[in-house]
């Protein structure tokens, strides 16, 4: 115990307090960047009786951390998957849009009733070539739609993994960056953030489980338990378009394809959509293109052995016999290319037939078309309400995991009046005992 | 442990917040101005299908409404013809059965029949909007035509076929309503008419031409009462078109109010939701604006 002790005690006091100082102005110019943890001294007492910044300590929680990442994978799965829904089903509208299929086979059907009103009147026949013509655009648009999505998905697809191979390399080099680094050091603190922050982005892609070491290196792997980084190393993830295949490495994780797969994140949401809506979708367009195409052609023949409706190269089309834009002619809806009386209207009748035939598990046609497009809307809807859910959840987890490490403004003012008063007090102390010793100097 | 609050959190929540209240805000008043739902597909529990088909099922009501409509004109005009025909045949048998044989001009009873013949004729020539009414299905022949044969006797013939024409009535129901010229009744009719035309009247004795007269007379009566069984058979048809009509016009207000019931909104409803939120919208406003203006930094 001395005089000069106590000059170093105060010195000692002076610069944890300037750390502190500093601390608290990182923590209110971070206050808004998301992902930031608050980051405060950890303070000791010296063997001389002063203080030292023993380490510098992040705010976290690492159960809310985990639980977060994991909405966020969930999250962005469903959005991807609603998001590619949408983009399709927007273009079916709601029911009074009038703008879906069921719409446009209702105008085909109320066209051959009031052809079937007066079956030699030329405008009524034209009225019902053209009604065809709409029916075979609208369904042949949402095929289109349907591709030029499925074009989008492999895209992404392939944006995705290369934004991942970025974010599991920044990984790779911050462990790296963490080894050097020691624990518990104010530099380490800074990594840990902007670990943090890469597995979130990480999240995103792909649902993630991870282990820290002691030392703070993590360990990145699937949700389907596919090591993406250990240590310092990427296994590099690679996409085959042809094949479809997802691959870390050498190890297949295929969303939905694999024993090793994972369930979360927008790739998950974009190979749910490749593999599983789009196909399925494609599927029912093209079996109401084939019922139209086999219904018109059993039960009106027009003069060849095609119906109303035929399909080339995958487009539906109407009969270029019947459709006079080709050169066909519509009086065939009538003759149905026979030697009919024009007021015989059995062809027309026939046609009208088609719309009550049963398909499949449903009663006629017009049912097959309307459980098709709601059940596709539906499935929309579905997505829409999972979305909300998750969301909501995702929210308050996050809000959770932001409030325990996050910055309150006002908080930090309070450290901040703590700390300039102990600075003062610690300079006082200087001063009162540097006057102290030149007096004892002047006495001598 | 003090446990505090991220201000980064604490404003991000309010904006989440009025984001979330400002979309609920704009859906209810889409509804409130639409009367219909934002999203019938996520808000009718599974029963937009039904919605869809009761749209196709109205729109194919409403086109049957407008053919039979047609219809039901283009019968009201046979049943006129047939009244003329009717008409001209009493005329004739009027004539016919009147009078004294002695007092009768016999020249005048075969200009009537020629004039009556050419008045049925050209009745049931008549066409509704460009097809023929009385030829079968082939609606584009004028299904009587009057000539000679070659012995110079006037001869009436039927063009058209024997085809009764039909129409759908609505998806299960066909019509078949065709009228042809040459029926039984109007076939005999014009038969028996001919037979004045062609008959040398002049070359009878007085019971010969009074035997002839009777003939002619029963041979048109039952003719009339064919003709009459052929317009009841018409009005029949008529009937099940006019009830048909009224039946679907009744349809149209059930289709309209069933889809109602799974597209639309409770107007009140969604006026007392809009209002509700609008409120609500407000006060969180008010709190955002009196939170960002209470900080520790205005006291120190």
């Amino acid at each position: 115990m001395s005089l000069s002790s106590a000059i170093g005690a105060a010195k000692s006091g002076l610069t944890t307090t300037s750390i502190q100082a500093e601390l608290v102005a990182r923590n209110i110019a971070n206050a808004s960047t998301s992902g930031y943890t608050r980051k405060s001294a950890n303070l000791m007492t010296t063997a001389g009786g002063g203080v030292y910044v023993a380490t510098i300590d992040r705010q976290v929680d690492s159960m809310l951390n985990r639980l977060d990442r994991a909405n966020i994978s969930k999250l962005a799965a469903l959005e991807t998957v609603a998001d590619g829904m949408k983009a399709y089903t927007d273009f079916l509208g709601q029911p009074d849009d009038e703008t879906s299929p069921v719409a446009s086979l209702a105008s085909l059907k109320e066209a051959l009733i009031t052809l079937s009103g007066g079956v030699s009147d030329r405008s009524a026949q034209l009225a019902v070539i053209s009604a065809a013509r709409n029916m075979a655009s609208n369904l042949n648009s949402l095929s289109d739609t349907l591709s030029s999505i499925g074009g989008e998905v492999e895209m992404n697809i392939r944006y995705d993994v290369a934004e991942l191979n970025t974010a599991l390399y920044d990984i790779a080099a911050l462990n790296k960056k963490i080894t050097a680094g020691g624990a518990g050091s104010d530099l380490v603190s800074q990594y840990q953030d902007q670990m943090d922050q890469l597995l979130q982005t990480v999240a995103g892609y792909v649902d993630i489980q991870t282990v820290t070491d002691n030392q703070g290196i993590v360990t990145v792997l699937t949700g389907g338990g596919v090591e993406l980084v250990s240590a310092s190393s990427v296994h590099d993830v690679t996409y085959d378009p042809g094949t479809g295949r997802l691959r870390a490495g050498q190890n297949d994780m295929t969303p939905g394809n694999s024993s090793r797969s994972f369930t979360a994140g927008s790739l998950a949401g974009l190979f749910e959509l490749r593999n599983g809506t789009l196909p399925s979708w494609n599927g029912e367009l093209q079996g109401i293109k084939d019922a139209l195409v086999d219904g018109f052609a059993q039960a009106a023949p027009l003069g060849n052995d095609a119906g109303l409706f035929i399909e080339a190269a995958g487009k539906l089309a109407v009969n270029p016999a019947v459709d006079p834009s080709a050169g066909g002619d519509a009086g065939l809806l009538q003759s149905g290319g026979g030697d009919l009386a024009p007021g015989d209207g059995s062809i027309v009748n026939a046609m009208l037939g088609v719309f009550s035939t049963p398909q499949g598990g449903s009663a006629s046609l017009t049912e097959m078309v309307a459980t098709i497009v709601a059940g596709q809307q539906q499935l929309r809807a579905d997505k829409d309400a999972a979305v909300t859910l998750t969301s909501t959840t995702a929210a308050t987890i996050s809000a959770s995991r932001e409030n325990l490490q996050g910055v309150n403004v006002d908080d930090e003012l309070q450290r901040l009046l703590l700390v300039e008063q102990s600075y003062a007090a610690n300079a006082k102390v200087l001063s009162s005992v540097t006057e102290m010793l030149d007096s004892l100097l002047q006495a001598v | 442990m003090i446990r505090t609050i991220s201000t980064y959190q604490q404003t991000d929540t309010l904006r989440q917040l009025i984001s979330r209240q400002k979309q609920q805000l704009d859906q209810a008043t889409k509804e409130l101005a639409t009367g219909l739902k934002q999203d019938v597909f996520a808000n009718s529990g599974g029963s937009a299908s039904k919605s869809l088909q009761l749209r196709a099922a109205m729109s194919a009501n409403d086109a049957y409404l407008v053919s039979n409509g047609r219809l039901a004109s283009k019968l009201s005009v046979a049943a006129d013809v047939l009244g003329e025909v009717q008409n001209a045949a009493s005329e004739f048998l009027t004539l016919a059965a009147a009078g004294d044989i002695a007092a009768m001009n016999r020249d005048t009873l075969k200009l009537s029949a020629r004039d009556a013949i050419d008045r049925i004729v050209a009745q049931l020539n008549a066409a509704y909007d460009g097809e023929s009414l009385f030829a079968g299905t082939s609606t584009n022949k004028t299904p009587l035509s009057i000539g000679t044969d070659e012995a110079g006797q006037l001869t009436v013939t039927y063009l058209g076929d024997g085809k009764d024409m039909t129409a759908r009535l609505d998806d299960t129901t066909e019509l078949s309503y065709g009228i042809r010229a040459n029926e039984p009744g109007i076939a005999s009719l014009l038969t028996k008419l001919s037979h004045v035309v062609n008959a040398d009247l002049d070359a009878m004795d007085h019971a010969g031409f009074n035997a002839f007269r009777d003939d002619l007379v029963a041979a048109l009566g039952q003719s009339t009462i064919d003709i009459t069984a052929i317009q009841a058979e018409l009005g029949n048809a008529q009937a099940r078109v006019s009830s048909k009509i009224s039946a679907q016009e009744e349809m149209t207000k059930i289709f309209s109010n069933a889809i109602l019931d799974i597209e639309g909104v409770d107007a009140e409803e969604a006026a007392v939701r809009l209002e509700g939120l609008s409120v609500q919208l407000q006060s969180t406003y008010e709190v955002t604006a009196r939170m960002s203006q209470l900080s520790f930094l205005n006291f120190i």
